[in-house]
């Protein structure tokens, strides 16, 4: 059978949609480079206690110290380019409650990328960054009576000191790798949010992070802390310029599930290409908690994330369910880690990937079960579709089974769109591109209908399956 | 105590050319350059490489001349062909109808080019090349099974090697096989460990070389048996060309440790490698394998099944890696690596990997880690078995599948019993 040449287009449109940038203005811009002088700079500026200072130092010795991980992709990882990147950029005016005080430029930049719109429809808070710092917040008035706080992590520590104390790098300590000590040492903004007891947040809270200036770094810290009981949802988004130079995004993420609490996470990574994404993403989960990360990579150079859920309290439950695109000269490294540390506790990962022209997608996964985890459950898929002959998958799980009375499952599939497949959809009157269309999108149907409708649209839009006709 | 010197009195003894004593010596000198493999890399990650180093506190075997002792083991078991070994010296040779039984000198006499291939490193990682240099230094004369093209023999094979456990000493078995085009063996290939007696550890470092030709077929089976204080690196490769098949079963009882690298490289359309692996764990073995399945030609298959059953504080560490290079176009893979554990105490890990280069292929792994499935065993119990029983025989069943792939019937009849004697009864899990 001869293939007419059919293709998937993958964020074809991002240059026009997202890789426009605005002239950089800014308050306050770093050196290149880092320094403990640079770190001490931040912690000054910020007005931070001495102990935020005392984690940045370590985080900064620790970074120094540490090897970069062997097992990544060296190539790609060996190209950042450290003593060029700015680490911190405070942009202009201060941060704003009502969208028209936000300047004049920023404000353009998050309308052309929806985000007002976005707010008005679906979401109960919005945070919006821009280089190092948040310049737009607000939540629902109703929340704030019913004791949620929904801050930027900077604000979190100004007014939450004794919470953010009693959280900050309990979940993922600097020294657990090269980029969370990085990150430790000069982050910036990010999301701090806590859920008192009971309440349960209806609608999603979203935060926006937007990389605008080249040879940067934007290195945010999120922390949620649902306390007994309690449900939230939150959606991240990203974007970037694309500039010939690199970027580099490194993120930690902290998420305390209290017992019989659920919180669900949700990610859009659609950096530029010329972005490294390098993110070190945890949760722990007490008794009865339920954490969900939704994971979808579309963007960056290279993305290495392994979002982990760390059971500790009995019948807790950890879910990953990821989705990566590879075009041309990306590398999606993403995974999940599943830690069963209880007895009766349950996870569940399903990783899709899609790898197109010289695109490379990795799953790199751990499920560990703890000797007294009994009765734990783990199922693991993974399937990879392969578009090119030039495109790479790699699947490393690693099973690590210490208890006896568990049981534990893996399966991985990699496969490209399959004749019979397209036979089947084609003897029943479909086109051949209609047939491959639907193919796609059946592969990634289970991700799309867990994500809420407004993102799921836009997810469809960002995956055009657009088919060209030619028969090669 | 492991030096140049030891290579000299190697070569006397062996009688060898002396450009084999110079192979010798360049991968000794190699060895000396190459680091340690280090914990950071996967595959080394889970087992301690320090107590697989002979050079520091272990000196060379030595030949005993107390062979009254392996006399037990020179009686066929049934119609097969059986060759008995130890210390250099055949103790048994059955009469052969086709095909050739000899050792490493005259390999390298009658082939040359064959053996300076194998020492030449070639498709080996770093850390895999820091220990086969070892045994490329000092292995002593080795076996050579050769059939020529058209060469069938339809009777198994079955190769013994006595390895005399003496204590802090070590055994550098190496074994060369090839097949010729349209030519067919079945050999097993057992490691029996002749006990010292002692609580000092004995080294093994094994080389085993399957070299098939166009269209050749290999059914290859070996048995490791080694005694309880003995610890083993195993590096077994495989060249399966076009059209070319190849059965390979590793059976794993004995041994405190076993490090084994097991693999083969598809280099020809149309070839096809099946790989079987058993491991039965007790006490406090610490078993770690890792497979290779190199899809390098359009064309090819290849299926892997590997299965444990683990009791007392026995610890398996299975890393499975598939590997489908660009031109490899066409090619299915499978892997399955399935675990029971049956103590509280037995550990698996397991890390099923898939590096894929090519687009147009059909590539699967699955790996399961479990308890013995209570449904099985209530089913087998409304039919009036006994919990013991019905618990003994879904054990027997799960390993059945890797022991039948043995094919020589007296032999799997003995590896049941022997597995049957030594699996206890299972603690008393709730009804």
């Amino acid at each position: 059978m001869t293939r007419p040449k059919a293709d998937v287009n993958i964020n074809d449109d991002y240059d026009k949609l997202y890789g426009f940038h605005m002239p950089e203005r800014s308050a306050f811009k770093s050196r290149p480079g880092l320094s403990e002088t640079l770190v001490r700079e931040i912690s000054h500026m910020k007005k931070e206690p001495e102990w935020m200072l005392k984690h940045r130092l370590k985080g900064l010795e620790l970074f120094d110290a540490k090897p970069m991980p062997k097992w990544a992709n060296m190539d790609l990882l060996s190209l950042i380019k450290f003593d060029d990147i700015y680490y911190y950029l405070k942009p202009e005016g201060k941060q704003e409650r009502d969208w028209n005080d936000v300047p004049e430029d920023i404000k353009e930049t998050f309308d052309r990328l929806g985000i007002p719109e976005a707010e008005r429809k679906f979401l109960a808070g919005v945070s919006a960054q821009y280089e190092s710092e948040s310049v737009y917040h607000s939540m629902e008035e109703s929340l704030e009576k019913q004791g949620v706080i929904f801050l930027d992590m900077d604000s979190a520590l100004r007014e939450h000191p004794e919470i953010v104390k009693k959280y900050f790098a309990t979940v993922i300590p600097s020294a657990d790798n090269k980029f969370s000590a990085l990150n430790t040492s000069v982050w910036s903004g990010g999301s701090f949010i806590y859920v008192p007891k009971g309440v349960k947040v209806e609608m999603p809270l979203q935060a926006y992070f937007r990389i605008n200036a080249q040879n940067m770094g934007q290195f945010e810290r999120t922390l949620i802390i649902a306390d007994e009981g309690s449900e939230v949802t939150y959606i991240e988004g990203c974007t970037a310029p694309s500039y010939s130079s690199d970027s580099l995004h490194s993120a930690v993420v902290e998420l305390v599930a209290l017992p019989n609490s659920t919180i669900r996470y949700v990610t859009i990574q659609n950096w530029s290409k010329n972005v490294y994404n390098l993110v070190t993403k945890r949760a722990v989960a007490h008794a009865g908690a339920t954490v969900q990360w939704i994971d979808g990579n579309l963007g960056s150079r290279l993305t290495m994330k392994y979002p982990g859920v760390y059971m500790v309290g009995e019948g807790a439950h950890g879910e990953v369910l990821s989705i990566a695109f590879a075009g041309d000269g990306q590398h999606q490294d993403a995974g999940a880690k599943m830690v069963h540390a209880a007895p009766n506790t349950t996870s569940r990962i399903t990783s899709k990937s899609i790898s197109k022209g010289t695109g490379r997608t990795t799953y790199r996964g751990l499920v560990k079960t703890y000797p007294g985890a009994t009765n734990a459950k783990s199922q693991v898929v993974c399937d990879a579709l392969m578009l090119n002959k030039e495109s790479r998958s790699d699947t490393y799980p690693t099973m690590e089974i210490d208890e006896k009375k568990v049981e534990i499952g893996h399966e991985a599939s990699v496969s490209k769109i399959g004749d019979e497949q397209l036979f089947y959809l084609m003897s029943r009157g479909l086109s051949e591109q209609d047939a491959m269309s639907m193919i796609v999108n059946g592969f990634i149907e289970p991700f799309v209908k867990e994500i809420p409708m407004e993102y799921a649209v836009e997810l469809n839009r960002l995956i055009q399956l657009e088919m060209e006709g030619s028969v090669g | 105590m492991y030096s140049p010197e030891v290579i000299q009195t190697l070569a006397k003894e062996s009688q060898e050319p002396s450009w084999v004593t110079q192979l010798r010596e360049a991968a000794f000198t190699k060895h000396q350059t190459l680091p340690w493999p280090h914990s950071s890399d996967d595959i080394w990650r889970r087992t301690d490489v320090a107590l697989l180093d002979p050079t520091e506190n272990f000196s060379p075997a030595i030949s005993s001349g107390n062979n009254a002792s392996f006399e037990k083991f020179t009686q066929p078991l049934g119609d097969e062909r059986l060759f008995v070994r130890a210390h250099n010296q055949w103790l048994t040779q059955a009469d052969i109808p086709a095909g050739k039984i000899s050792n490493l000198t005259e390999l390298a006499q009658a082939e040359p080019d064959l053996l300076k291939r194998i020492f030449s490193g070639e498709g080996m990682t770093e850390a895999e090349a820091k220990l086969a240099t070892l045994n490329e230094a000092f292995h002593q004369e080795g076996v050579f099974i050769d059939f020529p093209r058209d060469t069938v023999d339809e009777t198994p094979w079955r190769l013994v090697q006595l390895i005399d456990e003496q204590p802090n000493r070590t055994s550098f078995p190496m074994t060369v096989i090839r097949v010729g085009t349209g030519s067919k063996l079945t050999l097993i290939d057992e490691y029996i460990g002749v006990s010292a007696e002692s609580d000092q550890p004995h080294l093994v470092h094994g080389r085993i070389e399957l070299i098939l030709e166009p269209g050749a077929q290999l059914h290859y089976v070996r048995v490791q048996n080694l005694g309880k204080q003995t610890r083993e690196f195993l590096l077994q490769r495989a060249e399966v060309p076009q059209d070319a098949t190849l059965t390979l079963a590793n059976l794993n009882l004995g041994a405190s440790l076993s490090k084994a690298h097991l693999g083969a490289e598809l280099s020809g359309a149309g070839a096809s490698s099946k790989i079987y692996g058993f491991v039965f764990g007790s006490e406090g073995q610490h078993i770690d394998q890792h497979t290779l399945q190199d899809h390098q030609a359009p064309h090819t298959s290849s299926d892997l099944k590997f299965k444990a059953a683990l009791q007392d504080k026995s610890r398996m560490i299975f890393t499975g890696l598939i590997r489908i290079a660009a031109q490899a176009q066409h090619t299915e893979a499978f892997q399955e690596n399935r675990n029971l554990l049956l103590t509280d105490k037995a550990r698996a890990e397991t890390i099923p990997m898939l590096e894929i280069l090519a687009d147009d292929v059909q590539c699967k792994h699955a790996a399961s880690t479990g308890p013995v499935d209570d449904e099985q065993v209530f089913y087998l119990m409304c039919r009036g078995m006994s919990r013991r029983a019905a618990e003994r025989l879904v054990v027997m069943g799960f390993i059945e599948e890797v022991v039948e792939q043995v094919p020589f019937e007296p032999l799997r009849d003995l590896l049941r019993q022997r597995i049957e004697g030594e699996l206890h009864d299972l603690s008393t899990s709730p009804a």
